[in-house]
């Protein structure tokens, strides 16, 4: 457990004593280690193994290499609805006792579904890590899946899809702003899936994605905590060893079709407030040119200080809010933009002015002081992630299926401090540029259908 | 889990998702909230009221059918947790302590492990210090921390710590006010710098008082719109009563009053050395921290520190219940309980696990799995204890549907019944140790939530033994222990109960019961006290000096406006009015036309613009029936809750209001209030409770002494003030021709056109 110490030295020496005026620019340092163990079962499950001894906690993330993108028009939101048919019983565990029974150990459980993977979160007292990984193994393979269970889940799916996208404007235009510019390609539509396939989804489907995808070639666990390499190991070959490797689905990297000029799109949805999102096409999530742009979203787009804020909400008043980030994903993503603006103010003129603040960048640069900041906070906020082995553990996914490869986790505040304003600069000129650029417009129907009150 | 709750933060943005609902979409709040969106304006009497909340399937339910549950039925090979292994102390490093001459208290906990360090300065100065001459100051001074000290502007200290992408914040509880910042360790001399320029340097600055001030009146508004935040203040308040600091309430009169002397005075009296602690956790190094905070608080002055005011618990015997209705409540929230227990009593252990067993526990606690599973009568249901340095309340709240409130309410009283009589069984306690002794090192894993915890500790005079014994004290708790302490502690019949909801739909139920109750209108003051001296006051109107000189006030109103005969001659008026009003950030103008036909028939017909859209609106109210319309669409039945508003706005007139109360019946009570001073003018007020149950102030200008405003619902911090002027004569009659709302929803109306008497066609009102 060296590796953090170190880590802090080569911090150090950015350390800045007084206020921020003086600025400077990080010297690239020596890359510390990850103490992490990895090593592979024959069936092919891959682990990832991190001692951590701050805390008796221990964290067991299972990652598998499935997201919406392996789903095609029919079935899509499959793989979401996984999130939770993996929780409704398998052979030897009946529905809800996976969640009960890691509680009465003192644990709790979570799940996350993505365009590249869907991963099932445990945190435990490390005592209890063993049952852990028996459960996870359980349900890897043995599924109890019903037509009932189907149909039940797919209700509660659709009424999440409802509320979390389609009652929001901003997930709704983030939503139509997916279909305009990844169009034929399967990051396309949002991971919760429609509503249309939903309804249709049927036992048979999910049978097929299940017996696809949830193989332990196709997976891996991490695991971190206050726990003994040994024990692991013997507990992971005694749970996932028995289990059949199986044949995964080729997976042809999707393309995107070819743009010679912006994409720019007009829809109409019921909402209470339009929306303008920008997103400039960027490469996928392990190219080295990722971090700044991590850096240049940052300064454009998060929090108060954030440019778009700035500009569009408190100078201009032209946007209720205003925001954006990296959608890193495994294969070429997006950067995207996003205001949110008040009925009767003029779409076009948030849009200008949105894309006005990406030129300014292109033309202007950052300030020192703002490449300095969005440094610091990015780098920061992925240190402090690193406090909790549930922190560490999703790190450690993340980095193995988003970056294609969990060594690059060590390097990843070493590479944050080392972005310069050339950097910027370059990665600006290179994909904040038109024949990159969609732009979905979310607007109210005209007229809108009649609504309002009394005067009272 | 504040990683998986960050990722899921990210994932959503851009478009992925997350488990389970308990990640609420980060985004700009003002995208999504139904208030700042324009339109439709804040009533659509049309619209039918939605339920906030749609009853999901409980965890833990089968989804699949009863032949489905066969398959794992009378199975002996599931999978079962392994033995339980005994708890242990969690193992924090060395904590070392010393305290500086001046009297500070240092709590140092080295954790090399990750480059991250986090500072809690606790001042031993909470609500529990104030008086009623002093209420609201505790938190005002600790939420002035971070707007400016002697070398150090608001925005500096902001720039600074966003610079190196550190924290840093200012709040207090009932026993502690406390500042914090968090940092990579390397910056811990800029973190250090702030965090003691921000404790012993501030100087308040005048301009921000008033900022804070706005945000702290803003809280106090919108506790009226939470539900769960008003029945938690009207539960205080009956618990505790209006002279003991856990029930007193903070009036916005109040918080205006608080000038920046005050603020200033109260932190020389307790922001001192000798009132506080210091907790360091983190990656430094011991020796040149100590120096490091020798050298920033070293000069910090000590100084002899007020005794805690004293204060009593009521004793209360029998229950207690207060209906709180709000008529467009989708569904209703119930809070109810008991006073509780100090953290630092001995039964604090056992006391929390039998909470955990009775409503801790999530869907496998008592109440969710009697409640919500089995019967099905409430959204969600939880219980808690508490761990207050002082007397604290046992509380279980639930949200219900306005109709199965009470049948909610008796099944959970008879769990607590089962509970006080029978204790927990062997299995639930154990389940909840297992859970207290293994999820509590969760909260043990950042350098920030091992100093709070620290901190805590120390200010409850626990020590850091108590962080590291835990678990071992929880798993030490037997059987025999929480059923004693079961029986001692809980008492379901002398339960506090507080409901916010529809009144038309729960009053029935408890009048079934025949129990007596309290009902009030949502706005009315939360302090029982207060309300008890209003309807004295009310009862006493008519009989009274006071109630003789308010009843007058209002007959000089009628008097100006031309006189009660000329008014009562009026057979009919119609208005036309063109105003706007700011929604959002956007505006909506509004042409409408009102008919009255004395005394009873009102026809409204308005049209309201927004950009891209228009909406045409007409309402009817009749003695029989009140209908409206949208668009071209023929008058139709409203829902009751808009019947209400309308017939409400019909006797708010305020061409007629004073009529109105001058001939209401039963009789509306009147206390006059203190005159106002300002511009000036002299207003002198009047304050009665309209027949919908609110509070209404009138105020008159004592030189026309006609209505220059209305102030609803009288609970300050959220007035609804309505200002009349531009009076004219019409037919011997004086009408407003200028009507204006300041605050967030401004709104401002003009009369375009005033006809009297000509004879409107009955028809109009049909």
């Amino acid at each position: 457990m060296n590796w953090p110490v170190r880590l802090a030295l080569r911090l150090a020496v950015t350390s800045l004593a007084a206020l921020p005026a003086v600025a400077r620019a990080a010297p690239r340092q020596a890359t510390p280690s990850l103490n992490v163990k990895s090593w592979e079962l024959p069936n092919g499950l891959q682990v990832l193994f991190l001692e951590d001894q701050k805390a008796p906690v221990a964290a067991v993330h299972m990652f598998y290499h499935v997201g919406s993108k392996d789903e095609k028009v029919g079935i899509r939101g499959v793989a979401h609805m996984f999130e939770h048919l993996m929780s409704r019983g398998s052979d030897r565990v009946p529905p809800g006792d996976h969640a009960r029974l890691l509680r009465e150990a003192g644990g709790l459980s979570n799940a996350f579904t993505t365009e590249d993977v869907t991963g099932f979160q445990d945190v435990v007292p490390p005592a209890y890590v063993g049952l852990a990984l028996e459960l996870e193994a359980e349900r890897m393979r043995k599924l109890h899946l019903s037509p009932a269970a189907v149909k039940a889940e797919r209700q509660v799916v659709m009424e999440e899809r409802r509320a979390r996208v389609d009652s929001n404007p901003v997930t709704r235009a983030l939503a139509a702003f997916r279909a305009a510019a990844f169009e034929g390609h399967p990051y396309e539509w949002v991971s919760i899936g429609t509503l249309d396939d939903l309804q249709h989804l049927t036992i048979g489907d999910c049978q097929r994605f299940y017996d696809s995808y949830y193989l332990p070639n196709n997976a891996t666990v991490v695991v971190v905590g206050a726990l003994g390499e040994d024990d692991v190991r013997r507990d992971i070959a005694r749970f996932f060893g028995p289990l059949a490797r199986g044949v995964v689905p080729a997976q042809v990297p999707p393309t995107r079709k070819a743009q010679l000029r912006a994409r720019d799109t007009v829809v109409t949805a019921s909402v209470q407030v339009p929306v303008v999102v920008a997103g400039y096409h960027i490469p996928a999530g392990g190219h080295p040119d990722i971090v700044p742009l991590k850096v240049l979203a940052s300064v454009l787009a998060q929090g108060p200080s954030s440019r778009l804020n700035q500009r569009l909400v408190l100078r201009d008043h032209l946007a209720l809010g205003a925001g954006g980030a990296v959608g890193a994903f495994e294969h070429p993503g997006m950067l995207v933009l996003y205001a949110v603006h008040p009925p009767d103010r003029d779409s076009r003129k948030v849009r200008e002015a949105l894309l006005g603040e990406v030129a300014r960048v292109r033309t202007e640069g950052l300030t020192l002081k703002e490449l300095e900041r969005a440094k610091n906070q990015l780098a920061s906020q992925f240190i402090y992630s690193l406090e909790s082995a549930d922190g560490l553990a999703v790190q450690l996914g993340s980095a193995r299926y988003t970056e294609g490869d969990w060594h690059r986790l060590s390097e990843t505040a070493d590479r944050l401090l080392a972005v310069t304003a050339d950097d910027i600069k370059r990665v600006a000129d290179t994909y904040l540029v038109d024949d990159h650029l969609t732009v979905v417009t979310l607007q109210r129907p005209i007229p809108a259908a009649a609504s309002g009150g009394n005067e009272r | 889990m504040k990683t998986g709750a960050q990722l899921c933060r990210v994932l959503l943005l851009i478009g992925a998702s997350c488990a389970g609902g308990q990640h609420p979409v980060d985004l700009p709040v003002v995208a999504t909230s139904p208030d700042a969106a324009v339109p439709p304006p804040a009533v659509d009497p049309t619209a039918p009221i939605q339920p906030l909340l749609a009853v999901a399937a409980p965890e833990g339910e089968s989804a699949a059918g009863a032949d489905e549950a066969d398959h794992w039925k009378a199975r002996t090979d599931l999978i079962k947790a392994p033995a339980r292994a005994p708890a242990a102390a969690i193992s924090l490093p060395q904590v070392m302590r010393w305290k500086l001459k001046n009297g500070l208290d240092i709590v140092l906990v080295p954790r090399p492990e990750l480059p991250v360090v986090s500072l809690s300065l606790a001042v031993k100065v909470g609500t529990y210090d104030e008086d009623a001459g002093s209420a609201g100051l505790a938190e005002f001074t600790a939420s002035m921390l971070r707007q400016g000290t002697t070398t150090r502007s608001a925005d500096d200290i902001a720039e600074i710590i966003d610079y190196a992408g550190g924290t840093l914040a200012g709040d207090s509880t009932d026993d502690h006010s406390n500042a914090r910042c968090t940092t990579l360790s390397k910056e811990l001399p800029l973190c250090l710098d702030l965090l003691s320029d921000v404790v012993v340097n501030p100087v308040f600055p005048e301009d921000h008082v008033g900022e804070i001030r706005d945000q702290l009146l803003a809280g106090l508004k919108n506790r009226f719109e939470n539900p769960d935040a008003l029945a938690a203040a009207h539960f205080a308040n009956l618990i505790f009563g209006d002279d003991h600091p856990g029930g007193r309430v903070v009036a916005p009169e109040r918080l205006r009053a608080i000038t920046r002397d005050d603020l200033v005075r109260f932190w020389k009296t307790y922001y001192r050395p000798n009132n506080s602690v210091l907790a360091v956790v983190g990656a430094v190094d011991p020796a040149k921290v100590k120096a490091a905070i020798e050298e920033r608080f070293g000069a910090w002055q000590s100084a002899p520190i007020p005794p805690r005011p004293a204060f009593v618990l009521p004793q209360r015997k029998g229950a207690r219940l207060l209906l709180v209705d709000r008529d467009d409540a989708p569904q209703a929230t119930v809070l109810f309980g008991h006073r509780g227990i100090r953290h630092t009593q001995p039964e604090w252990f056992p006391a929390t696990l039998l909470n955990y067993v009775i409503g801790g526990a999530g869907a496998a606690s008592r109440l969710m799995a009697d409640v919500r599973t089995q019967r099905g009568l409430a959204y969600g249901i939880s219980s808690t204890f508490g761990a207050s340095l002082f007397d604290g309340a046992f509380e279980v709240t639930a949200s219900t549907a306005n109709d199965k409130v009470w049948e909610a309410l008796m099944a959970a009283v008879n769990q607590l019944r089962a509970m006080k009589a029978d204790g927990p069984t062997v299995e639930e306690l154990d389940a909840g140790k297992v859970f207290f002794s293994g999820s509590y090192a969760f909260k043990m894993q950042g350098a920030e939530e091992v100093a709070s915890a620290i901190v805590a500790a120390e200010l409850h005079g626990l020590g850091v033994a108590y962080v590291k014994q835990f678990p071992v004290r929880m798993s030490a708790v037997g059987v025999a222990r929480a059923k004693q302490v079961a029986q001692s502690l809980l008492r379901p019949e002398e339960l506090v109960i507080v409901i916010v909801g529809r009144g038309d739909l729960i009053a029935p139920q408890i009048d079934k019961a025949g129990l007596k109750y309290e009902r009030i209108h949502f706005r009315d003051p939360i302090s029982f006290a207060e309300r008890a001296a209003r309807r004295k006051a009310a009862v006493d109107a008519s009989g009274s000096t006071a109630g003789r000189d308010a009843l007058a006030l209002v007959k000089k109103g009628i008097e100006a406006q031309g006189g009660e005969q000329k008014l009562r001659a009026l057979a009919d008026l119609t208005i036309v009015k063109s105003g706007s009003r700011e929604q959002g950030g956007a505006t909506v103008d509004l042409v409408s036309t009102t008919y009255f036909k004395r005394p009873d028939r009102m026809r409204v017909e308005q049209t309201l613009v927004v950009p891209g859209n228009k909406t045409r609106m007409v309402f009817v109210v009749g003695p029989k029936a009140i209908r409206g319309s949208t668009g071209n669409q023929p008058l139709g039945p409203l829902p009751p809750v808009n019947q209400a508003r309308l017939k409400e706005a019909m006797f708010e007139d305020i061409n007629f209001i004073l009529l109105n109360i001058l001939d209401a019946r039963p009789p509306i009570g009147l206390q006059p209030v203190p005159a106002v001073r300002e511009k000036g003018r002299v207003l002198e007020g009047v304050l009665l409770k309209v027949p919908s149950g609110e509070w209404l102030t009138l105020y008159f200008d004592t030189a026309t002494h006609l209505l220059a405003r209305m102030k609803s619902p009288g609970e300050g911090g959220d007035d609804l003030i309505n200002e009349i002027d531009d009076y004219r004569d019409v037919g011997g009659i004086k009408i407003s021709h200028h009507q204006s709302s300041p605050g967030d929803k401004a709104s401002e109306a003009i009369v375009t056109e005033v006809k009297v008497n000509q004879g409107l066609a009955p028809a109009l009102f049909e």
